[in-house]
């Protein structure tokens, strides 16, 4: 079985986040100006329009926003069932990821959650999340 | 600004499309009914046909997202004076606009997509290769979520934990548009499901099961839109588009949040306003709905944005008024996308034309003076609203 994940997206600007990802340091951008996080990466504040960022360590708790699971196989790194879950970082932006070591089921949206990285064998490191 | 300007303005004078059923057969067997150019023709010639024209009364082309304006214009012989490439719901908007702004008179509107032959891939490794075309579509594959279906899948789950609708209670759409389908000759899939037969169907992404989902088939579809006063003339009874309504929530769109914050709600409401301002008219006023369903949970979505009840009460309006052509509020008449045919929203504007001509058979609603299309698809709210005069 292929155990490699599917391709990093990688679009303009982002090498902060996948580079804080891969040091198991996750960051994401905050406006300088009016203070709120963005996720994905944008050159300006969608808020307020401001160029100016900084990229700030998260603190890695979440909570469960929703979830699905596929029960069919759509790519060789995810043979079914597999969960995909969107969580709210504490820092306020809505993220897609996995959940590690359990299986959501109906009942389990607000859970407390935090952040945990995997590697796969060609070392490329995801962010998941797991229950706390 | 004069918000009711384009009332009436311009009507749907023809339609026509391909042998959907047939040619899924003929795809099951391996076999072409001809490329996205070749459908789109074939639907062009009947809705020619059905209008009474001759393809030199045209002078207007829109083409659907799937096929190349200047090809397809090439592919008919049209010669035009106005044109573009558009989704069904905005091609109808956009020939609305060119009539009303007199560039154009009697504009065909002609989609054609080849996708089950051509092995179109909703999901999988073919979505996965980067570049920032459609970013919140591709964007979250890393984790494996590469799917439209796996879209509404979270956005029907919080929907669930949120205002308690069940998934026996969504399975009433796939139910109602079956029985709408078994009454339509046209309509891929007319085996009539029950409750039992929904919640045994397997599950694609959990919430969403097979018969959630819309078909992928082969066709093509064509409208003509004429100027109302000139369409009087013409072999049927000229359709008039009443109203236009559009809302796009664009904000935070990578990360869901119009549809797992808002579930579109905001753009609907908005949409809605604009289309019911411009119609004169309001929910009570439809005989019937068109609801872009490339998943069954559109309907619920629709029935609470576009105010035919309020917000987390889908589920009750769905089990107590009723959505099926046996019930208070007949949605997707002909099956649309999960029985009819997945025509990107084509087929449900050929729907809505002929239940307002009366033309629809065993599936007529009776009486039928305004039918109402609305969609919500990537952030867009968009709605038209047909009438039966002008
Ligand atoms: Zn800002």
């Amino acid at each position: 079985m292929e155990t490699t994940f599917p391709p990093l997206i990688r679009v303009f600007g982002d090498a902060p986040f996948w580079d804080s990802i891969k040091a198991r340091r996750m960051t994401i951008q905050r406006c300088e100006k009016c203070s709120r996080y963005r996720y994905p990466v944008a050159s300006l504040c969608p808020h307020c329009l401001s160029t100016e960022v900084q990229w700030v360590p998260v603190t890695g708790r979440a909570k469960l926003f929703s979830w699905a699971i596929f029960h069919r196989k759509y790519l060789p790194a995810y043979p079914p069932p597999h969960n995909i879950i969107v969580v709210q970082l504490d820092e306020g932006p809505l993220m897609v990821s996995n959940l590690v070591d359990a299986m959501p089921a109906d009942g389990c949206i607000g859970a407390e959650l935090e952040l945990v990285y995997a590697e796969d064998s060609a070392g490329s490191v995801l962010p998941r999340f797991r229950l706390r | 600004m004069n918000e009711t300007g384009m009332r009436g303005v311009a009507s749907v004078v023809g339609v026509g499309h391909t042998d959907w059923a047939k040619d899924y057969e003929r795809s099951r067997q391996g076999l072409e009914s001809g490329d996205s150019y070749d459908l789109g023709a074939a639907a062009f010639q009947r809705a020619l046909a059905d209008a009474g024209l001759q393809r030199d009364d045209i002078d207007g082309l829109i083409v659907g997202p799937k096929t190349a304006y200047e090809r397809m214009g090439e592919v008919l012989g049209l010669n035009t004076r106005w044109g573009g490439q558009a989704d069904s719901v905005q091609a109808v908007a956009q020939a609305c606009m060119a009539i009303y702004s007199g560039m154009a008179e009697v504009v065909a509107l002609v989609y054609g997509y080849d996708q089950r032959t051509s092995k179109v891939q909703y999901g999988g490794s073919g979505t996965v290769s980067g570049g920032s075309d459609h970013l919140s579509y591709i964007y979250h594959s890393p984790w494996g979520l590469t799917s439209q279906g796996a879209l509404y899948a979270v956005m029907f789950q919080r929907y669930k934990e949120i205002y308690g609708m069940t998934e026996r209670d969504l399975g009433a759409v796939a139910m109602a548009q079956r029985l709408a389908a078994s009454l339509n000759p046209n309509a891929i899939m007319r085996k009539r499901v029950s409750i039992e037969d929904y919640l045994a169907a397997p599950y694609v992404c959990q919430p969403l099961r097979l018969l959630d989902y819309c078909l992928i088939n082969d066709g093509g579809v064509c409208l003509i839109i004429s100027e109302s006063s000139r369409a009087k003339k013409m072999a049927k009874k000229p359709v008039p588009i009443l109203g236009i309504g559009r809302y796009d929530l664009n904000e935070g769109a990578t990360s869901l949040e119009p549809r797992l914050v808002h579930f579109y709600l905001p753009a609907q409401q908005k949409a809605a306003a604009q289309v019911f301002n411009m119609a004169g008219l309001g929910p009570s006023d439809m005989d019937a709905i068109q609801v872009y369903d490339s998943f069954s949970c559109h309907v619920p979505f629709a029935l609470e944005g576009f105010g035919y009840c309020a917000e987390g009460e889908a589920a009750k309006f769905m089990a107590e008024k009723g959505i099926s052509l046996e019930g208070a509020l007949p949605v997707n008449t002909g099956g649309g996308h999960l029985s009819e045919s997945y025509m990107q929203g084509w087929n449900h504007q050929v729907e809505a034309v002929r239940q307002l001509r009366g033309e629809c058979g065993e599936r007529q609603v009776a009486n039928c003076r305004h039918v109402q299309y609305c969609s919500d698809v990537a952030g867009k709210a968009v709605t038209i609203i047909y009438g039966s005069q002008g």
